[in-house]
């Protein structure tokens, strides 16, 4: 398809524009339609961003299925801001194709004072990524009144190192000064006792004992984390999670667009959830039993295929843990909005990414290019990968003939089948206990082999590992317990970079607590990369929501169709396809029973005498129709006249209001 | 009138009270505006009837708009309290009545309650206590756009639960599109039948109000047809999408669960305004500390959990608290049990009741008003037919009832309407209501005299050497509510309260919480020893006991300050005195 361009304001006959206000200063893209949904306290706008291409369909924007993108949830994840700004225009010129008959809606800055606040210069800047509001955090009838401070007056809050025990504060050795790196500090291992306690950078402001609890960029305090304040799994009487879920305007408004769209069949989430490269389980729910804390299993498909077309565009396999996911963002969308929610972090630790096959243009971007050279030369032999993964495996308690059969040839392997299949039933019983027992990674494994396939092999942390490992040190060791810590892999990182990033350990002399050092990581510099990785990151992520919309739901009506059973009787018919990969609805929308699917009513004037339907209702509903060709049939059988006409109308979120007029007509 | 005439009227009523004596001295309180307690009113009837007790005891009574119910009514609050005193300054009742509209006996009783404490202060000790002590805040109606649809509307005992937000039932794409139909116009739903010759029912010989259902094998005349009303959407369903949907009473932030969950939940937690400016003004308000709503029926006084997996937030020393209440109530109550929610009713996700515990951390009870056992008031448990013909053509000489009348239906024909109206149950007959509204009043009271009220109890001074002073308080609660329930105090709701000690010539060296007065070792605060947090605050009846280790010369003064958000504060001014190991009580 040719990429195409409309103008703003440009008006096609039968295509009706959201309406638009246009806040502020003018968009800054003029095919992409502002409109503000609400205002933070302070008075900042919410805007929804709204794309379409309108030359490629009849429908409005908001009768055709959609893909919302939410980022600046959290002040401090300034990558997934920008790569939500320069989404919109990446779509109209790269990936046009993917905006026929689709809508996305994009919503980059729901938390605009937290922005504000995070990248402000007139402060030290901290970790965090709150919406500022005053808050007693830890109810001492004292508002924000230990905040961190920064102490060595670089504008920067990190950390303190501060020996420990220290009696007069009570405060325990918790981590120790790695020896070989004495920048990273990390936690003892089992033969090691702890020697050093970090705390944020600062001063117990108010004398009670205890340091930084209430204030901004602090342990506590400091406002409501928007990313703990939506109603799904609400972690009530919390830090962080407000008085009462979406008491902020701003998450509210957000929810009640979000619920005012029924045309919205998938969320990306760019923030610190991670709900792609890690499919979040099908097994787990609230304590009700039915809102899931994962996914629901009949959804698992829809995530396979989104974390495939994920890790083939980004090459990001695997994210480090992030925050609980109660009451967050990604969650409400998922259990209570009820679509597939993709949530990810844009940017992860660099080692974490697996080598995309580049293109010409990619080969040439320097940067990102470089680090992943870097990885690929240090990718790990097969043979490495067989002695790390058989380590790993024995550690685990795999038995070695479960072992052994997963590095076997196929000969061998058909073999060892053959005398198992002529065991006797107590044998083959042990062995399926054993089996049985088996972590489930090991048992898909073996599955596969037997069956033919190839092993699809360890885990990717576990290569990952081994790359990891084999940068900082030319001999690659087996995983074990002492895999160095993620913040080594971060020193590693920064080291490989030279721009900074780290701040060096000082002595400081604390007036509370002594002889300290002061320094660390810079606050977000392990969330928001380099701006030299922005544009392509961008790019990636324009290319992932661009593969989501190429798998919504594409919904087609066929012609109704009108047969004379005989006599006075007529058979009127109508079919519903989907040939879009995904259902018109997740799993978790239909349990969610929120929006009302495909509707089709005939004679929806109510002109007919009801009698004149003699079967089949004459309101009939669809729930979901699924994907990849799946159709619904509505039927009727109605008692006519020939030469009458009689009305039909189908309506769904996913199409508009579609209008039919049949004439009963004999051939 | 003349002064002759005017002292002849003054001595006749002073003659008259020293004749009736003091016993009939309650029923000798003329309130400055009298109500009626033997019928319903409506929204803007008891609105007005707060205004005039407003207007008539301007010093108690202070009205508050807290909010616009969704149809733009005013939410009213009526806060009373002592003359001059600021509310916020002591513990207060939170009263509310119909957040379900069709519960409507629930207005009339905070109504009420109101009526009755502004009419009794001054006249009667307990009352006068109770508004010097505490504030009231009292919403007779949470849902007053329900109640106006309810009263004024046909309407079924039953409908009008929900407020009147739009909402799509039937998932059919379409918002309210089939409500129930007045028929017959006399302003009820009530039932609908149609003649027919191989029908299941009979119509009673003797009394033709009255259908039964033929034995089996037997043929009947009559057909029911349900709830009166028709097709209006065309989709073969009756009345299935009306405005009721969103059931207030699941809206709240505690548990609260999406629609697939808790059918009526709303769109998000106080998703409605009414909830919403409830609950704003009850976070708004720390000095809340007890919680009261009424509904129907049946005639219980409930508390949470509302279900099995909330239990963790009802410690054991909360309900101990809760239970003296409930036991009192019952026999304060006839035909009332004290009842807990999950395990005696069903479950409810996000409702009023459990979000005042464990949302607010206050002791809040629920009043189911009016049960089938009160008819007849001796042990039936449920009346049978013939028992409740006689009570509704005897006592209430039919007026639960609406005449059968033909009515050409559009899709049955002519069809017969009529039968018990929206008054026929779950409603206190109001020859009974004033009764059933007192009662409920009193348990209220009950619950409310016994909010926190606090005292400094013993002192004792020690002088350890020539500047040295060990000083010894005791903090007393005299009533069962403590200054923090243990669900505050575990779930972290709400400040911490505080123990401070002021002067300006003593310096605080240490100090240390006692377990009681005997307790001989201090535990150490080891930061801020003058001002002290207590999260577990003052128990019920119970003290807090801290020890002071002060440098000062003799005779200085200090000020003892106790401040809990649930409790009026109390401050102890003395001087150190060496009085030698005595002990010292305040005056």
């Amino acid at each position: 398809m040719v990429c195409r361009r409309w103008e703003r304001g440009r008006r096609r006959s039968g295509a009706i524009f959201v309406a638009l206000v246009v806040a502020g200063a003018a968009a800054a893209d003029p095919t992409i339609e502002r409109q503000v949904i609400g205002y933070s306290p302070a008075g900042e706008p919410i805007a929804v961003w709204t794309l379409a291409d309108h030359d490629s369909t009849e429908h409005s924007p908001s009768d055709q299925p959609a893909l919302a993108v939410i980022a600046g949830v959290q002040g401090h994840h300034a990558i997934g801001v920008h790569v939500a700004e320069a989404m919109g225009q990446l779509l109209i010129e790269e990936h046009a194709g993917a905006l026929a008959g689709r809508t996305v809606y994009i919503v980059p800055r729901v938390n605009p004072e937290g922005i504000a606040r995070f990248t402000s210069t007139d402060r030290p800047r901290a970790r965090s990524g709150r919406a500022p509001e005053p808050r007693d955090a830890d109810r001492d009838r004292r508002i924000d009144e230990d905040p961190p401070n920064d102490l060595n007056d670089d504008g920067l809050i990190t950390m303190m190192r501060v020996p420990a025990p220290n009696t007069a504060f009570r405060i325990q050795p918790t981590h120790v000064i790695d020896a070989k790196d004495p920048r990273l500090v990390r936690e003892p291992e089992d033969d090691e006792s702890a020697t050093h306690a970090l705390l944020i950078e600062g001063l117990d402001d108010d004398g009670d004992g205890r340091f930084n609890e209430d204030g901004w960029g602090g342990a506590s305090g400091g406002g409501v984390d928007l990313d703990r304040h939506f109603p799904m799994h609400w972690p009530e009487h919390t830090d962080g999670a407000g008085r009462f879920p979406l008491d902020r305007p701003e998450a509210r408004a957000l929810v009640e667009w979000l619920q005012s769209r029924g045309n919205i069949s998938a969320v990306i989430v760019l923030g610190p959830h991670d709900t792609i490269t890690s499919t979040p389980p099908s097994d787990r729910s609230g304590p009700d039993g039915r809102t899931p804390k994962g996914i629901e299993k009949d959804d698992s498909k829809a995530y396979a295929a989104a974390k495939e077309a994920f890790e083939k565009i980004t090459g990001i396999t695997q994210v480090e843990p992030g925050p609980n996911r109660s009451g967050s963002l990604v969650q409400w969308c998922y259990a209570d909005l009820g679509v597939y929610t993709f949530g990810t972090p844009v940017w992860v630790r660099p080692d974490l990414v697996k080598p995309v096959e580049p293109t010409e243009e990619e080969a040439e971007a320097p940067g990102e290019a470089e680090a992943e050279g870097e990885t690929e030369d240090a990718a790990p032999t097969p043979e490495q990968i067989e002695e790390a993964d058989r380590a790993d495996l024995a550690e685990r308690g795999v038995a070695e003939m479960f072992i052994d059969f997963l590095y076997m040839k196929n000969a061998e392997r058909a073999e060892v089948q053959a005398q198992i299949e002529s065991m006797d039933d107590a044998e083959l019983q042990d062995i399926m206990q054993q089996f049985a027992a088996l972590p489930a990674d090991v048992q898909s494994r073996l599955t596969a082999v037997r069956g033919g396939n190839q092993d699809p092999g360890p885990s990717d942390e576990l290569i990952a590992s081994l790359s990891a490992a084999s940068i900082g040190d030319a001999t690659p060791a087996p995983r074990s317990k002492s895999e160095p810590p993620a913040d080594a892999r971060w020193l590693a990182w920064i080291d490989e970079r030279a721009q900074g990033g780290f701040v060096e350990w000082q002595p400081f002399d604390h007036p509370q607590l002594g002889s300290v050092e002061i320094g660390g990581f810079e606050p977000g510099v392990r969330v928001n990369p380099p701006e030299a990785y922005r544009d392509k990151l961008a790019e990636q992520q324009a290319e992932f929501a661009a593969a989501v919309l190429d798998m919504l739901p594409r919904v087609q009506i066929g012609d109704p169709t009108v047969e004379r059973v005989g006599g006075g009787i007529w058979r009127i018919g109508l079919t519903i396809t989907n040939t879009g990969d995904l259902p018109t609805k997740s799993a978790i929308g239909v349990k969610a029973r929120r929006l009302p699917g495909m509707i089709c009513v005939l004679d929806p004037d109510q002109e007919l005498q009801t009698s004149r339907i003699v079967s089949g209702s004459r309101i009939i509903r669809f729930d979901v129709i699924e994907g990849r060709g799946a159709s619904e049939r509505a039927e009727w059988l109605v008692v006519a006249t020939q030469g009458e006409s009689i009305g039909l109308e189908v309506r769904s979120p996913l199409l508009g209001t579609q209008r039919y007029t049949l004439n009963l007509e004999a051939e | 009138m003349t002064t002759t005439q005017a002292w002849f009227t003054l001595a006749i009523t002073a003659a008259s009270l020293v004749i009736v004596g003091p016993s009939l001295a309650q029923a000798t309180v003329e309130s400055k505006h009298e109500i009626a307690w033997n019928r319903y009113y409506t929204v803007e009837q008891t609105y007005a009837h707060m205004r005039a007790l407003a207007e008539a005891y301007p010093e108690l009574i202070e009205l508050r708009s807290i909010g616009t119910s969704g149809q733009g009514r005013d939410l009213l609050v009526a806060v009373i309290t002592k003359p001059g005193d600021d509310h916020t300054a002591k513990p207060a009742m939170w009263i509310d009545g119909s957040i379900h509209a069709n519960e409507v006996q629930a207005t009339e009783v905070v109504l009420y309650s109101l009526w009755y404490l502004a009419t009794y202060y001054g006249h009667n000790d307990t009352m006068t206590e109770l508004l010097d002590d505490y504030t009231f805040y009292l919403m007779p109606i949470v849902s007053p756009d329900s109640r106006a649809k309810w009263l004024q509307g046909p309407s079924t005992p039953h409908n009008r639960r929900s407020n009147q937000m739009p909402r799509d039932n039937d998932r059919d794409g379409l918002i309210d599109e089939d409500p129930a139909d007045d028929l017959d116009g006399d302003g009820s739903i009530t039932q609908m039948w149609k003649r027919d010759p191989r029908g299941e029912w009979i119509r009673d010989r003797f009394d033709d109000r009255v259908f039964s259902r033929v034995p089996d094998g037997e043929v009947g005349d009559w057909t029911y047809l349900g709830s009166e009303g028709i097709d209006d959407d065309g989709d073969g369903r009756t009345n299935e999408d009306g405005t009721d949907g969103h059931d207030m009473n699941r809206n709240w932030p505690a548990d609260w669960q999406p629609e697939y969950v808790q059918f009526g939940a709303g769109a998000y937690p106080l998703s409605a305004p009414e909830t919403r400016a409830v609950a704003e003004f009850c976070l708004d308000h720390p000095n809340i500390a007890a919680f009261q709503s009424y509904h129907n029926t049946g005639g219980m006084m409930l508390r949470g959990p509302g279900t099995n997996y909330r239990t963790d937030a009802y410690p054991r020393a909360d309900l101990r608290v809760y239970d003296e209440f409930g036991r009192i109530g019952e026999q304060l109550m006839p035909y009332y049990r004290y009842l807990v929610v999950f395990s005696d009713l069903y479950n409810v996700h996000g409702g009023e009741v459990t979000w005042a515990h464990e949302g607010l951390g206050v002791i809040s009870f629920t009043n189911e008003l009016w049960t089938v056992r009160k008819y007849f008031q001796r042990d039936v448990m449920r009346p049978n037919d013939e028992q409740m013909r006689l009570f509704r053509d005897r006592l209430q000489f039919g007026a639960t009832f609406q005449p059968f009348s033909e009515v050409e239906h559009p899709e049955h024909g002519s069809v017969l309407v009529g039968g018990l109206n929206k008054w026929s149950s779950r409603s206190t007959p109001v020859f009974m209501l004033e009764e059933e509204a007192h009662r409920n009043f009193a348990f209220t009271m009950l619950h409310g005299g016994e909010m926190p009220k606090l005292h400094f109890d013993r002192t004792h001074i020690q002088r350890l050497d020539d500047n040295l002073w060990e000083l010894t308080v005791e903090i007393r609660n005299d009533k069962l509510i403590p200054t923090r329930t243990a669900r505050a105090s575990t779930a972290g709701i709400g400040a911490a309260d505080l123990l401070t000690i002021d002067g300006s010539s003593v310096r605080v060296l240490a100090s240390g919480k006692l377990d009681g007065w005997w307790d001989t070792t201090a535990d150490e605060v080891r930061h801020e020893p003058a001002r002290v947090q207590y999260d577990e605050g003052v128990g019920s009846r119970g003290t807090v006991v801290h020890r002071f280790w002060i440098q000062a010369e003799a005779g200085a003064e200090l000020t003892l300050r106790y401040t809990a958000e649930k409790a009026a504060d109390i401050e102890l001014t003395m001087p150190l005195v060496d009085a030698d190991g005595s002990q010292q009580t305040p005056e």
